[in-house]
């Protein structure tokens, strides 16, 4: 309570009517001052431009990559060949290899972070003494503050010669990938299944154990499929990071169009091809690009959307 | 008013910050020549634009005043911008074609220097030399194992470059006559990337220019002609381009005293410097 919220006793008698702009209608909150007004409308205004900068995006991206899409027709999508600029077959536009490559190294990604994540978002919540967390606690948020170059650094520098010797091949790999997108995917799926399960009420864990099943039956049986729809929530955004996850991909991959035949083989995806050739593309080109960025942007509307939609059936 | 005294003190701070970042500080010392002010701006190939942009940091230090703006895009976006006007200076890493000749017919190209592209393995593969028709095979992806060349028995790692760099640009047209490259190889984006993947991968080949091929790679014999400064110059190395500076018409002013300092000894020797073959000491 301030000075200026308290009425002089004048005031109470006569109380003024708040003049012309009364935001009420839109807040539901009764305006009593101009300050006030003046807050409301500053954060409708921030709200608004949250949406309008996103659909100015969906906007732009469209507006350029689909007459391309419209003109080349589906085989952009079922064409192997991407042969953007030299050669004999130059301006082909074939990126099948390419949407596989992001999928399987998403889901790769996701395959492995999850059990790692999950597995460690327990031993956090249940098992592990408070020294222990106090130690790994910062050290996990430290994993998520780490720039995506540095993974991809990392990647290049450690992963990908390790590859190279113990299973041949380029090294530059799908597995290469999988291990750099997994960590990174960490923090955000531990975290968030860490709160998940924390959150789950004390009367579960103690009721259950008061039937005589043991700490881990409770957590099996009782803990988990309580927090299921946080931990899912979890992997939910650990897809959308590791789907769109560029720089490290670029460093790792190895960026060739084909259908991988195996984990070492190397991969290319919609992130990196966009990336990669963004700089010095050109007319036709870099309409494909863009056509590339409504690709990428549809699965990911495709993978959330039904994330959620599962999310949604579960509870 | 009290609890508004930081929010103010923060933007002060931010505009002063922003104010200040639009003065640029004037480092030319010295100015010797000149009198003349202006602008040049190039355009152009990427293989090219690093050499450009050396000469034109040291052309500004002599001449005060004079800005000369570098940018890139690929040889073909170059020659357009010069050929419609939109740059003074074209670069190119290749030469006009006829199209382009047809299109803009008074382009005046000048060369400047001469690069060559060097075939990069690592320096524990025994193969030292390839013919020109080996390392066709090799890069269309004909040639898929170095026993195949005289080597060991291990598969062959082709490290592309991404689409648009000039030196890709270079090894389709002069080594493949424009034919295609193997899908099957990892494409890395810059030259450092390229030489940093072949120094840890004892499997594989790639290319860079001649001039940035240092001692943690090795660089192939083609046809038995190693890519060194003198075969360069003296052009028994075949794979090789000479980097144009094209004007519209004949060069007149800034753009003519540019052109005048990259082909004066200055120029030349910053050329050299860098590991390209000035055009003054080639054939």
């Amino acid at each position: 309570m301030r000075e200026s919220d308290v009425l002089s006793p004048e005031e109470q008698l006569s109380p003024k009517k708040p003049v012309s702009l009364n935001l009420s209608i839109l807040t539901g909150a009764r305006v009593r001052n101009i300050k006030e007004r003046f807050i409301e409308l500053f954060l409708l205004i921030c709200a608004i431009s949250s949406v309008l900068i996103i659909f100015l995006i969906i906007y732009f991206i469209f507006s350029q990559g689909l007459p391309f899409l419209a003109e080349v027709g589906p085989s952009f999508l079922t064409g192997s060949i991407w042969r953007p600029t030299d050669g004999f077959a130059a301006g082909t536009w074939g990126i099948f290899p390419i949407i596989i490559g992001s999928l399987l190294v998403t889901l790769g990604a996701i395959g492995i972070g999850t059990p790692l994540g999950v597995a460690c978002a327990v031993f956090l919540a249940e098992l592990a003494p408070p020294y222990m967390r106090r130690i790994l606690t910062p050290s996990i948020n430290a994993l998520a503050g780490v720039p995506s170059v540095v993974y991809g650094f990392f990647g290049l520098i450690v992963i990908v010669p390790w590859i190279r010797d113990q299973f041949g091949g380029f090294g530059a790999s799908v597995l290469a990938c999988w291990i750099i997108l997994a960590i990174m995917i960490l923090p955000t799926v531990i975290s968030i299944s860490q709160d998940s399960i924390r959150a789950v009420p004390r009367e579960y864990k103690e009721g259950s154990l008061a039937l005589g099943a043991t700490h881990w039956q409770t957590i099996r049986s009782v803990l988990l499929p309580a927090a299921s729809s946080g931990i899912v929530a979890s992997v939910i955004l650990g897809m959308g990071r590791a789907i769109g996850e560029t720089m490290a991909v670029l460093m790792v991959a190895g960026n060739t169009v084909r259908i991988p035949v195996s984990v070492t083989s190397p991969v290319s995806t919609l992130t990196a091809q966009i990336a990669l050739e963004m700089a010095y593309a050109s007319g036709a080109h870099r309409e494909a690009l863009f056509a590339m960025g409504i690709v990428l942007f549809v699965i990911i509307m495709i993978l959330t959307g039904a994330a959620n939609l599962a999310l949604r059936r579960r509870i | 008013m009290k609890k508004y005294a930081p929010l103010a003190l923060v933007a002060i701070i931010v505009a002063i910050v922003v104010m200040s970042a639009g003065c640029t500080a004037n480092t030319n010392q010295t100015g010797n020549q000149t009198g003349t002010a202006g602008k040049v701006q190039l355009a152009g190939s990427t293989s090219v634009q690093p050499h450009a942009e050396n000469l034109a940091k040291a052309f500004m230090a002599n001449n005060t005043g004079v800005q000369v703006l570098v940018q890139g895009g690929g040889s073909s976006s170059g020659i357009t911008a010069v050929g419609e006007g939109t740059a003074d200076i074209g670069m190119s890493s290749r030469n006009i074609t006829a199209s382009e000749m047809a299109k803009y017919p008074d382009l005046k190209p000048v060369s400047i220097c001469v690069d060559g592209i060097a075939f990069i393995v690592h320096p524990s593969n025994s193969v030292s030399s390839l013919t020109t028709s080996q390392a066709r095979d090799i890069f269309t992806g004909n040639i898929t194992n170095w026993a195949q060349v005289g080597g060991k028995n291990a598969p062959i790692n082709v490290v592309n470059r991404e689409a648009g760099s000039g030196t890709r640009d270079g090894v389709v047209s002069l080594l493949l006559n424009g034919g295609n490259l193997t899908t099957g190889g990892v494409t890395q984006s810059s030259t450092g990337a390229v030489r940093s993947f072949v120094a840890g991968d004892p499997n594989s080949i790639g290319y860079i220019s001649s001039a940035e091929v240092t001692s943690i790679v090795k660089a192939v014999s083609i046809d038995g002609v190693a890519p060194t400064f003198d075969n360069v110059a003296n052009r028994s190395y075949k794979i090789q381009r000479d980097f144009l500076l094209i004007t519209k018409g004949s060069p007149t002013g800034l753009a003519k005293s540019f052109l005048d300092y990259v082909l004066g000894s200055g120029g030349q020797a910053l050329l050299k410097a860098d590991g390209e073959v000035p055009i003054s000491e080639a054939k």
